[in-house]
């Protein structure tokens, strides 16, 4: 099959900046994605058992002090 | 177009700096350092053949090691003077260790706000919130171990690669699954309800309804990869489904960012979303950007399909500028065909030949309906190509010496490492199994590599399953009898490698110089 195109010069492997440019980039658009993510995403949950104050009366699992 | 071996007798392999090589060039240092430390009886030979492998095989051994030591100072400077950047690697160790810290991490984020308490949902809870945890971490590492990310493919390989994800796949989805019961417990024993009260309860919230129908998505995946149904589903359904991870990973994110353990502090939720949005990025980048970028620019269409042998054919196909792919002998590309009928699967094929004057050649063996199609492959069809991946190259080289095993149409990868791995004559070795000669393929290649090259070569012929076992420890010694001072390349059907890395370890060889790389992943 007939080729028309004209030779491209031999390509110069990337270069160290060029792969930092690269990681840069990649990182920058991680970070800048989490930011909107973490500003953005706050959707509704229940309160978690263990970090939430006990609900009810006399269910607590720490001694209270009236202070009576 | 034809590729074939140079016919010079004064073949000279490719000679990359030697830092590409710091295993074996911390095995040359150490063995030059404690020949120059011998008492002077040592004999000039001696000294001669422990010298780096030199750029003429043709050449003597004493003129080849002294220009070899010449070249790698001269590399070494001329590579750092033009700034290039040599090939980055995350090695298996490294990965392992690595995945293990950020699990470990993790676990200590939830150790560092878990309370203990003797109530029920709280035991519960807290065990949903480590389960979780742990659940979303690993997603993303089964993720980030399929984002073809250049340093980690070529560092650990693809098929390893495969098994981690393939083994860890199963942990990540028990975990997702205990995370959803421990929630569910904690929830009805919190709520004082049951737990078909509590699942409704649940669901009403938004994220966790998302995260509920992700987990159904991961489980669907899971299911269609195990071993019993994959077998029974064809390829392309297999890997529609597969796909549904995404949707199912991205469907569980929101409800992780309202996690206790990473709610609890700005920071935390940030480097949450940092994690997820990393591995997002690699993904559309390596598996998305890269592969349209590499088609546009290099064009790639087939320009012959010859026959090799019975049921195998070369493929050549050329493009433009493809030095700039840095293609290695060893390694392999994912490729689709763009003709009717054959374009919907993208397979896995070694090159078989250094990439030469922008064409690249692959080898395939007929052995299933995709690959009989592509015997018909009509030149001038367009080719995507994503790659090179694989980390069967001669960067995993310790030692001067060489042996490269191969079997049946393993020997696509050999046979590129064969002609083109540095070696002064007598360095390398190519052991070739077959059931019979008729099934030898690239016969004249492997022959004339062998003639200029001064290297061994041998035909290991005979069904497998018969008395005699060409691969027998014993055997091997018999054909290389210095084998346990040689590093050696195994490609070839998946018993076969593991028989033969059997017998190596047998015949004397370390462990750590046998390396194999496995496509049936």
């Amino acid at each position: 099959m007939a080729r028309h195109r004209r030779p491209r010069p031999a390509s110069p492997r990337p270069t160290a900046r060029a792969r930092v440019r690269l990681a840069a980039g990649l990182v920058g658009a991680s970070a800048l994605a989490a930011t909107v993510l973490s500003g953005t995403v706050a959707p509704a949950a229940p309160a978690a058992p263990d970090r939430a104050p006990s609900a009810g009366t006399g269910t607590s699992d720490v001694a209270q002090d009236s202070g009576d | 177009m034809t590729i074939e071996a140079p016919h010079s007798p004064q073949m000279d392999p490719p000679q990359p700096p030697c830092e590409a090589y710091p295993a074996l060039s911390a095995y040359l240092s150490r063995t030059e350092a404690a020949g120059r430390a011998k008492p002077p009886g040592g004999t000039q030979a001696a000294r001669r053949a422990d010298r780096a492998p030199g750029r003429a095989p043709a050449a003597t051994a004493g003129d080849t090691g002294r220009a070899g030591a010449r070249d790698t100072g001269r590399g070494q400077g001329t590579a750092q003077a033009r700034g290039v950047a040599l090939p980055v690697r995350v090695g298996p160790g490294r990965m392992r260790a690595g995945i293990v810290a950020g699990a470990g991490a993790v676990a200590g984020l939830w150790g560092a706000q878990a309370e203990p308490s003797a109530r029920l949902d709280v035991l519960f809870a807290t065990g949903a919130h480590l389960t979780g945890l742990l659940a979303g971490y690993g997603i993303l590492v089964m993720l980030l171990l399929m984002a073809r990310v250049p340093a980690v493919e070529h560092g650990v390989g693809a098929d390893r690669l495969a098994r981690w994800h393939a083994l860890g796949g199963r942990y990540v989805l028990s975990l997702c699954l205990g995370h959803a019961l421990f929630a569910l417990c904690g929830h009805a024993a919190h709520t004082g309800t049951d737990l078909l009260a509590a699942t409704t309860d649940l669901l009403g919230y938004g994220a966790i309804a998302a995260a509920t129908a992700g987990t159904g998505l991961l489980v669907a995946v899971g299911a269609t990869s195990a071993r019993a149904v994959r077998r029974r589903v064809p390829h392309e359904t297999w890997r529609a489904v597969h796909l549904l991870t995404y949707l199912g990973a991205a469907l569980a994110f929101a409800h992780q960012l309202v996690g206790p353990d990473v709610a609890g502090h700005a920071v935390t939720v940030w480097l949450w979303a940092m994690m997820h949005a990393t591995v997002a990025v690699l993904l559309v980048w390596y598996r998305g950007v890269v592969p349209v970028r590499q088609a546009l620019r290099h064009s790639l269409r087939v320009i012959e399909v010859r026959a090799e042998g019975p049921e195998v054919v070369s493929v050549l196909v050329q493009g433009i500028g493809l030095d700039e792919l840095r293609a290695e002998p060893g390694q392999f590309f994912r490729w689709r065909f763009l003709q009717r009928r054959i374009w919907h699967t993208a397979l896995p094929f070694s090159l078989s030949a250094p990439v030469r004057d922008d064409t690249l050649r692959i080898t395939v063996k007929a052995a299933g309906d995709h690959t009989r199609r592509i015997r018909r492959l009509r030149p001038g069809t367009r080719v995507l190509a994503t790659g090179p991946f694989g980390a069967l190259t001669a960067h995993r080289r310790t030692r001067r010496k060489v042996l490269l095993l191969a079997g049946g149409v393993g020997i696509t990868p050999m046979r590129a490492l064969f002609e083109t791995l540095p070696g002064a004559p007598g360095d390398l070795t190519l052991l070739y199994r077959a059931g019979d000669a008729a099934h030898l393929v690239l016969r004249d290649e492997l022959e004339h590599i062998a003639r200029t090259r001064q290297a061994g070569l041998h035909y290991l012929l005979g069904p497998s399953g018969a008395a005699y076992d060409p691969l027998a420890p014993q055997a091997l010694r018999g054909l290389v009898p210095d084998i346990a001072a040689h590093d050696v390349f195994l490609c070839g059907p998946p018993r076969m490698v593991e028989a033969a890395t059997a017998a190596l370890t047998r015949a004397g060889v370390p462990a750590g110089h046998i390396h194999s790389e496995c496509f049936t992943f």
